[in-house]
Order: structure tokens, then sequence, then C-alpha cells
């Protein structure tokens, strides 16, 4: 076998630590490490705006003037080091932002020229739309919409590593394994159509699976300050699932 | 692919955008599995070494991994070695495990197992070195030796006092169950010994959630064992009073050799339901489960115990069944606070001594039982959607439920600042038209301004920007003011909040001078450290020219006007402490030609006080303890609002309060509706169809509420979104007057007021709730408030004082005193104005009538402030 496939080059280029690191002093820096957050992470804000009563209208100008507020300078700088995830950060500063500053910027500017992420009317709405109508709160939404775009994110870096060393079709077979306990009827199965041994094939599996885990834990390490918060993270997120 | 409908793994149900149509939480579990799945393989055999150990034989298998019998060969001694199998880091395992260590080593019991040790394999997999016992759980150890129910609590007892030796020494088990519980004999006395203190804790909690999602099959212990804050949070967020939860399942399987929830039928159902089931299904009492049992099956079990059926089961109803259920309280804030207390409980048991916990009252019980058909409401066409819903009363006369364990609570102050003697540092307003702004200036201080005429911070405006911009085409966009102060709070004041518990914020300001009677403005309280803002508190308010307080109580579970959420309220109790400034901000969104610019505009922050709540103290002593010592409602506020509502503002006079003298309580807890009636207004005022019915469960605490459906149909009329759609629910209620009112004397007064509802509106959505005060002849007085409703539960509760009448917006205070006693129906309304997709029609909404406290003040000698708990 050929191993995992390569790593994704970008994977580590930035992360939330860096805007932690450099919103003091190197605010640039900073900013582009944030905004690449930010596009990732867009719509877990939107569904929190609207989930907080705004019109979808409203929730879009909203959502792009609170990035462009977090990505000035000023924003940058006060972010505090000590305030550990970016998922929790970009709660905060969003109630901030909807509390403090909605009412003066409706009547300034309402995002404005300025648009750091792009927002498509009908896909933010169509997402929204699939929300759960049960009484979810805002929070809960948030926390639940954040980690399933997480999560989409992973399965298609994934799709995409595989179809990047030809193992497409491999993926696509194996993929239901990420998360069944497959009995060995299925294996063989899958054997016989991947033309693999059944042994083959459930390396295959695990390394999928392993695969995965990896990039979901080098992805949330890129929203936490430390290392050593992923797993914490992940529970976090677990739990706020079941919510 | 499109996923199957439940995960094939945990047969969750998948929702439609479930990613790529897995589950979400296994998908998530595969982030814990990278670093184990090779070491999971690893299989240990006897004569291995292990660091200093050798194994000698496996003694245990469970879902967490085996256990071994080891020998130590420096010291020399036999010992037990658990061998971790879950899926965890390894590294950071051990970290916390040191970090446990300390307080591990502290702990010396002989009810507690000792843990030594800890380290991981050559192949990483953790491992925990504990003392070797030898015994069996304590209950089959129970079983097989017929303990008799005495001979149980006697040895529960001494489980509980190692749990609460642990529990003082900040060691929280979190998976207490009898198979960590062995039963030993030493000198021919039974004592159990607790083992794995301390390990889940190390695993951060991961213990209780892996044997409950990886390993249902073979561990069945656990489910039953599960707290409800366990099962719905994983274990992240568990304190000792998931220990007492646990406790309780012990001595109810000790006590009915069942546990309170079946484990296999918990399996069975699925892991949502599961869930579900622990989070919510109250479990029968003890003795009810036993005499629902099988007649063998009975026998057995009593048999067990040298009982006979019948004697057993009288043997636990009554305090028994109230100690156990206490425990296994699903809001872990009505279960003993310590085990002390619980200990305390079966030792007076045991004694024939009256023990503290009570049982739940005829009604809580009655609603369990009870669980009337819903009605399905069709709903006639309708412009605008009133629903005014009329409730009466039996006069029966019941216990309060569960509200009044919570309102029992005392409160002991944990930080309180008084405002009235500091300056703001900052006190901005500016206006807006459209999309034109004006700063407005800064204010300054005039002496002789505020409320009872000390200094007050003062601003006044250029009304001529409001002539141009609002009056012009006043309506037409947004046309407001924004006035802002911020004080410091001297963080002198504050004190370490890092205990945990329920909570509660007091909060008050005042103004005066800026519109004409009810005009609508949002309040908003922020608190902010150095760093970072805290939480914002919004709110509705309805503005006047007279002086005006806003005052506000937010008790933890009620956060609904926090911005932030639960969260955010958790974060804000954490970082108290660090809170050096309070803003408060009043922004009137609509511009009218009731604002009055023309008179300056002051503004005080009064008061803050935060406090913790604890549950009251058993009365002491020789006196029959009473059967419930919690306080109502009224009497709480009272507590809280003397500090925060005397009259005179003058620092020094802070502790001079006024008592209060109750003229007439009412508490509608207690009552149930005999019928109801539902209408429509606007127009075509007529019977709306339907009949809102009591279900079970659906009030606050569990206890049961009457419930609304509506056909939210009506509401997506195009011809709707023009009008003013809007939507009211009313409770009426017989006044059910005290005897010997006489309201003759002048004086002060204040009048109290609760209500409660649930599963109105999307969040903070503006709307009203309305008292009035009804006489055979008339209504004497409307009250008419403006809040922001939520889906959550919330609590709409008024104090209004003789001298600030601004929410009074029909009749008047002095018919309201000189009738009082005429009144024969209250009715609370919760009335939407506009409706909006917000609303939520399509869940039950539920209403309850809380309190209602009519008092007359007197001043009362200035004394020592009182000692709290």
């Amino acid at each position: 076998m050929n191993g995992l496939p390569p790593q994704n080059p970008n994977f580590t280029t930035t992360n939330w630590s860096v805007v932690l690191e450099a919103g003091q002093t190197d605010c640039d820096r900073a900013a582009r490490a944030l905004e690449e957050l930010c596009v990732r992470y867009w719509y877990p804000v939107y569904g929190y705006v609207r989930r907080r009563g705004s019109t979808p209208h409203e929730a879009k100008d909203l959502t792009q003037a609170f990035f462009v507020h977090l990505l000035q300078n000023e924003t940058l700088k006060k972010i505090d080091r000590q305030k550990g995830k970016f998922r929790s950060f970009l709660l905060t500063a969003t109630t901030n932002f909807l509390a403090n500053e909605w009412d003066k910027r409706q009547s300034l500017k309402r995002g404005g020229q300025h648009q750091i992420i792009s927002i498509d009317d009908t896909e933010a709405e169509e997402l929204y739309r699939q929300e759960p109508s049960a009484a979810l709160s805002p929070e809960n939404l948030y926390d639940r919409r954040w980690a399933f775009t997480l999560l989409n994110t992973i399965l298609t870096r994934l799709k995409e590593e595989y179809a990047a060393t030809n193992k497409a079709e491999l993926f696509a077979k194996l993929e239901p394994g990420l998360v069944d306990e497959v009995n060995p009827g299925l294996y063989a199965e899958w054997a016989a159509a991947l033309n693999m041994s059944e042994g083959a094939v459930r390396v295959a599996v695990h390394r999928l699976r392993r695969r995965f885990g990896e990039l979901l834990r080098g992805e949330i390490a890129r929203t936490v300050a430390t290392p050593a918060e992923v797993d914490e993270e992940i529970r976090h997120l677990f739990a706020a699932i079941a919510n | 692919m499109s996923g199957p409908k439940n995960c094939p793994k945990c047969n969750a149900a998948l929702p439609p955008d479930a990613p790529g149509g897995y589950c979400a939480r296994c998908l998530l579990l595969l982030g814990f599995e990278i670093e184990n799945a090779a070491v999971a393989m690893t299989i240990e055999k006897s004569g291995d070494r292990i660091g200093r150990y050798t194994l000698l034989e496996q003694i245990g298998e469970g879902g967490m991994g085996t256990v071994w019998m080891a020998e130590q060969h420096h010291p020399q001694r036999r010992v037990a070695i658990k061998l971790v199998k879950i899926g965890m880091d390894t590294k950071q395992f051990l970290a916390r495990f040191q970090a446990e260590q300390q307080a591990l080593a502290m702990m010396d019991h002989p009810n507690i197992a000792m843990v030594y040790d800890a380290g991981a394999t050559d192949s990483g997999r953790p491992y925990f070195v504990m003392e070797l016992v030898s015994g069996v759980p304590i209950t089959t150890y129970c079983n097989q030796e017929h303990l008799t129910a005495r001979e149980r609590l006697d040895l529960f007892v001494k489980v509980c006092q190692g749990v609460q030796h642990a529990h003082q020494k900040g060691v929280i088990h979190r998976d207490l169950k009898p198979s960590n519980i062995l039963v030993t004999k030493v000198d021919g006395q039974a004592v159990p010994k607790i083992i794995d203190f301390g390990i889940a804790k190390a695993a951060q909690g991961k213990l209780v959630n892996e044997t409950f999602f990886t390993a249902l099959g073979q561990f069945l212990g656990t489910p039953a064992y599960m707290s409800p804050e366990q099962a719905d949070r994983g274990a992240l967020d568990v304190d000792t009073r998931s220990d007492i939860y646990n406790l309780g399942v012990l001595l109810y399987e000790l006590l009915t050799s069942q546990t309170p929830f079946d484990a296999k039928e918990l399996l069975a159902a699925g892991l949502e339901e599961m869930r579900r089931t622990i989070r919510e299904k109250e479990p029968l009492r003890p003795s009810t489960r036993l005499s629902k049992l099988q007649a063998a099956d009975l026998t057995s079990t009593a048999r067990q115990q040298r009982m006979d059926a019948p004697k057993l089961v009288r043997f636990l109803r009554g305090d028994l069944d109230c100690i156990a259920m206490k425990c296994l309280e699903k809001e872990r804030k009505r279960r003993y606070e310590t085990v002390n207390g619980l200990t305390a409980d079966i030792k007076s048991f045991l004694e024939n001594k009256p023990i503290a916990a009570r049982p739940p009252s005829h009604l809580y019980r009655f609603v369990k039982l009870v669980r009337r058909n819903r009605l399905s409401l069709s709903v006639a066409t309708l412009t605008v959607l009133s629903i005014l819903l009329g409730f009466y009363w039996q006069q029966a006369r019941v216990m309060m439920v569960h509200l009044y364990y919570y309102l029992g609570y005392s409160e002991a102050v944990i930080a309180e600042v008084n405002f009235q003697d500091k300056q703001p540092q900052y006190y901005h307003s500016f206006g807006y038209a459209g999309k034109q702004m004006l700063e407005l200036g800064n204010a300054e201080e005039v002496p002789g301004a505020g409320p009872d005429n000390p200094s007050a911070m003062v601003g006044t405006f250029d009304t001529s920007f409001f002539l141009k911009h609002g009056y012009e085409n006043p309506g037409s966009g947004n046309t407001g003011l924004y006035v802002i102060v911020e004080v410091p709070t001297g963080s002198d004041n504050w004190v370490n909040t890092t205990n945990l518990g329920s909570y509660k914020l007091y909060l008050t300001a005042k103004t005066t001078g800026l519109a004409a009677n009810s005009s609508r403005v949002k309040i908003r309280w922020a608190f902010t450290t150095t760093d970072d803002s805290l939480v914002t508190v919004a709110w509705g308010a309805r503005l006047t020219t007279n002086y005006q307080t806003f005052s506000l109580n937010l008790a933890d579970g009620y956060v609904d006007q926090f911005t932030g959420g639960n969260s955010e309220w958790e974060y804000f109790a954490d970082h108290l402490d660090k809170v050096n400034t309070l803003r408060f901000s009043l922004h009137i969104e609509h511009w009218k030609t009731d604002y009055r610019p023309d008179e300056p505009v002051a503004v005080y922050i009064s008061n803050l006080k935060f406090v913790r709540l604890m549950r009251p103290e058993k009365a002491d002593g020789n006196t029959n303890p009473s059967p419930n010592v919690a306080k109502p409602l009224s009497s709480q506020i009272s507590h809280g609002t003397n500090a925060l509502f005397g009259k005179t503002n003058s620092p020094s006079s802070a502790n001079l309060k006024m008592s209060e003298s109750t003229i007439a309580e009412i508490n509608f807890q207690d009552k149930q509706p005999e019928s109801s009636e539902a209408y429509s207004y606007d127009g075509v005022r007529g019977t709306l169809a339907g009949v809102p019915v009591e279900e079970a469960g659906a009030g606050p605490f569990g206890g049961n509420a009457q419930v609304a459906r509506f056909d939210t149909s009506i509401f997506t009329n195009p011809a709707l979104a023009a009008s003013s759609a809007g939507c009211g629910i009313a409770v009426a209620t017989p006044a059910n007057r005290s005897s010997g009112i006489n309201t003759t004397n002048l004086g002060d007064y204040k009048l109290y007021l609760s209500a409660k509802t649930t599963g109105l509106a999307g969040n903070l959505v503006h709307g009203r709730v309305q008292w009035q005060f009804l006489t055979p002849k008339a209504t004497i007085l409307t009250i008419d408030s403006p809040v922001t409703f939520t889906t959550n539960y919330q609590v709409y509760s008024f104090v209004l004082a003789d001298g600030y009448p601004d929410p009074y917006s029909g009749g008047s205070w002095d018919d309201f005193i000189n009738h009082f006693d005429e009144i024969d129906k209250i009715q609370c309304a919760v009335i939407a104005d506009n409706w909006n997709d917000e609303y939520r029609l399509d869940q039950p909404a539920a209403f309850y009538i809380g309190d209602v406290k009519f008092v007359r003040l007197t001043p009362e000698e200035k004394t020592s402030k009182p000692v709290l708990p």
C-alpha cells in the first residue's frame, strides 16, 4: 500500500493561534489568518443572526457588517489572548456586535461597500430553511451549524485527498465505513467490487477512519488556541449536537 | 449519498442535513480514535511487566478495560491494575491524572480504595494502580447475605461517608455504581470500599461517555446509573450532585433490587430515547416500583431482605421514597446539596426522626398521573388573532409545586454595588434620523436634578434635530435617541465567584424627563471587563416624563434576557470579579411627538446586586420542622428589593429600609383551571375555537400548565402582513381575597406580580404583559408593560411601588387601593402585538399566574445588614 494520501499543503499555514499572537503586533497577518477562518465559518454566524430574529436581508447585511467590524485593526487588537477557542470567540463577538453596534450601524452603514465574505442570498436561506424548527436557541443553532460545517469541510477534504491520489473510487466505496460497524459480509462485498483482498479492505477502512480523525483534529486545531483544547472542543461539539 | 434515517452505529435519528448523510456525533468520535486504533489490539497476559508491576491474574473486565491483580515490587504488595482501553490522549490523560493526584492522595477513608499510581504501557495504553479490594459489588453482597433494609441502609450510610469525604477533598467520583462499590469483610464487619475515585475525572468524564456510547451491549450498569446531566451533556458539566444522583440510584436498587430505569429497557429503546428517558422521565417511587412488580418478584425481593412483601412496601413508603426521589431529581439544584444532607436524612429515618426531604405536592403527583388528551385547535379565518383564555380556578388548597422549592432559596450576596454615590465616567447621547446621526453631547452634573433631589448627570439636547428629522415625517424611518451611561463598578466590591450554584442578579436604574407616557424604549445593561464585554441584558420598558425605575431581576435558569444565553451567564458568573464597568443604555427606537427633548434627561444607575441562591436551612432544634420553610416569590423579591428600591437615594441611608406588612397575598400555583375559552379580537371579536388543555410536564420545572396550540397557517395569510396581526393569551382567576383586608390607611403601597409562560415566540420578540384587576363593576387597574418573549420559560415579574406608577395604563392606583377588597378577578395576559414569523404557534404555549402580593410599606429603623447564609 502507498500509505495515506499526502497532507493538504495549506493545512498548517494559518490558524487561530496566529490571530491570537499576531493581533497585537502584525494586524495584517492576523487579519489574513482570521479572514480565512471567517470565510469557512460564516454560515454559523448567519444562522445565529437569523435565529435571533433578523430577516434574511438584515441577517445578510449584519453578518457582512460584523465581519467588516471583526477584521478592523481596532477589533483585532482587542482580541483577548486568554479567550480560548475561535468558535466561542466568534459567538461572543457576534453577540456583542449585535448588542452594542447594531442600532448605531443600521443608521450608518449596513455592511456598506465592504464585503469580507461572499454570501449568496439563496444559499444562505436555503441552508437556514433546513434548520430544525424545534426550540433551538440561537446559541445551540450556532454550535450545531458549526459542527456540521466543520464535518462537511472534512468530508470534502478527505474526498479530495483520495481523488488526488487516484483513489476516488476507493473512497466512494468505503465512505459508508466511516461510521458503520462493517459486518464481514460487507467487507467481502467491497473486496470483490474493488478487486482487493478482504484484509486489504479492512486496512483501507481503518485508514479512512484514521485519516478522517486526523483531518478533523487538524482542522479543529486551527480554531483553538492550544493543541490541548482539541479534545475538549470535540466533546463540546459532540454535546452540542445532541441538543 | 443520501443517508439512512438512523445512524447504523448509534441508532440516533439523522437530520436531513446530516454532514454527508452521516451521523455527526459518530463522525466526531473518529477524532478520538486515532491514537487508540493500534492500542486496542494489544493484549496483555499474566507475567507481563508494566512499569514496576507484574501482572498476575485478570480479575475483571468491563466497558473501560481489564482489571488485573498485580505484584508491586517496591514496596512489595499486591495491587489492582486497571488497563484502560478507551480512546483518549494518553499524555493529556496522564497530565490530568497527575493534576488530580494530589487530591487523590489526600483522601484517606476506610470506605475509599486508594488510587496509588497511573502510567502508560509501552504501547501507550493508560493504566491505574489501585488498592486491591477483594470484595463483591454492594448489591450482590446485600442479596447474598440477605441483609434487611435497615442493614442495607447502614451500609449505604458508610458509602455516603466515603463519598462525602471525597467531596470535601474536592474529588468527584462521576461513575458511582455497584461495580465500583465493593464490600469486603474486615474483622467480620462488612466494609464497603469505593473504587476508581478520580479516574473518571482524569479521563475527563470520558469513561461514562465511553461506556455509554461504545459498549452498549456489554456494560449494562452505567446507563441505569447515569445522571440526567451526564446523559444530557456527556460528562462535561458534572459536579458533586451527579454523585448524589448516583447514590440515589444505588439506594433505590439496594431497597428494591431494581434501578429507577431498567437497564435493558433503556438499551432496547436506543440511544436517543435512553437519553431522553434519563433526562425527562420521572421514575416511580421505590415503594410504587415494588408494588408494581409481579407477585413472585416482589416476594423474592422482600425475602432477600427477610421481610414479607407488604411490610417492605410500607417500610419504603413515605420517608424513604422522599429521600430516594430527592436524590433522583432531574434538576440538580433540587437534589440534596451535599452528601451530608442525604446521610443526615437516612440517619434521621433510622432513628425515627423527621427528615428534611419533602414529598412532591399532591398537585405535583397529580400532574404526573393526569395526562389529558390534547385538543387540536381548528382555527377560523381571522384577520387578527388573539386568544383570550379565561381560567377559573377551583379553591382547593394544595401545597405549591416545584416552584415552591425553587423560590424557597434564600440569597447570599456575592456582590453588591450601590451607585448612588458614584458619578458616571461616561455619559453620551446621540440622536439619529434616517441616515443622519447627531452627537447630542455629554452630560454635566446638576445639583438637585435627580430623584429626591440629589445631583444627577443631566444631558440636554438640541431639539431642532428632532424637529427637523423626526416630526416632519414621523414613523417613516428610524428616528431615535440613544443615551449611554457608564459607571465604574469599583472592583473592591467584588468577591470570588468561583462557587457553583444558582445565581440571581438585580439591577436598577432611574431616569427622568424622557418622554410622555407609554413610549417604548429598549433598555440594555452591559458588563465590561478591561478586555471584554461579558453579557448584555436587553429588555423593553415604557417611558414617561416622571421619574421612573428600570429594574430587572434575573435568576439563573431565566436567562432569556441575556443576549448571550446560558453559556454567557456562566461566563459572566465566572468573570464577575473582573467587571470594572457597568453600562446602562436606553434606546428610543421610534421618535414620536410624545418625546420631550425640551426637558433635560437625567439617568442614574442606582444599584446592582448579585446573589447566590441558597436552599434554606432546615428548621432548627426542638421545634417541628415546618413542612416547607421555603418562602413564596413575593418574600423573596422583597428581600432583594428592600435594598434596591429604598426610597432614599442618599448613600448614607442605604440601610434605611421599608418593612412590608402584607395586605393580601395570593398564590396561584395551586389552583387548577376549571374552564377556559379562546377569543379573537380586532374587529371580529369571537371565539377562536378550541380550548386549551392542561398538560402534564408542560410547565416550568416539569409541572403542568395550561397549554394552547394554534394553527399557525392563519398568520401566513398575506392579508395579515400589513395589518397589526397579533396574539394574546390571558389567564383570569378569582382573587380569593384574604379576610380582614383594611385598606383605609393611607401610606405607601407596593404590589408584587409574577406570571410565567413558555413556548411563545422566538428569542427577543417584543410584546406586552398586561395585568388587570377587576371588581364586579369595573376594571380598577390595568398594568401594561412591554417585555421580550422567548421560547424558553420566562418569568414576568413586576414590582410596583406607589410613587412609581409609570406602567399603569388604566384605572388608577387610588382606585386600586380604595377598591382592593372588591376585586374578584385578576387577569394576566401576554400579548403579541405585531405578528411575525418568530412567533411559534406550532409549539405549545403554557401560561401560569405565579404570585400576587400587595403590601403596605412602613419605614423601619436603620438596621445592620442582614446576615445571609
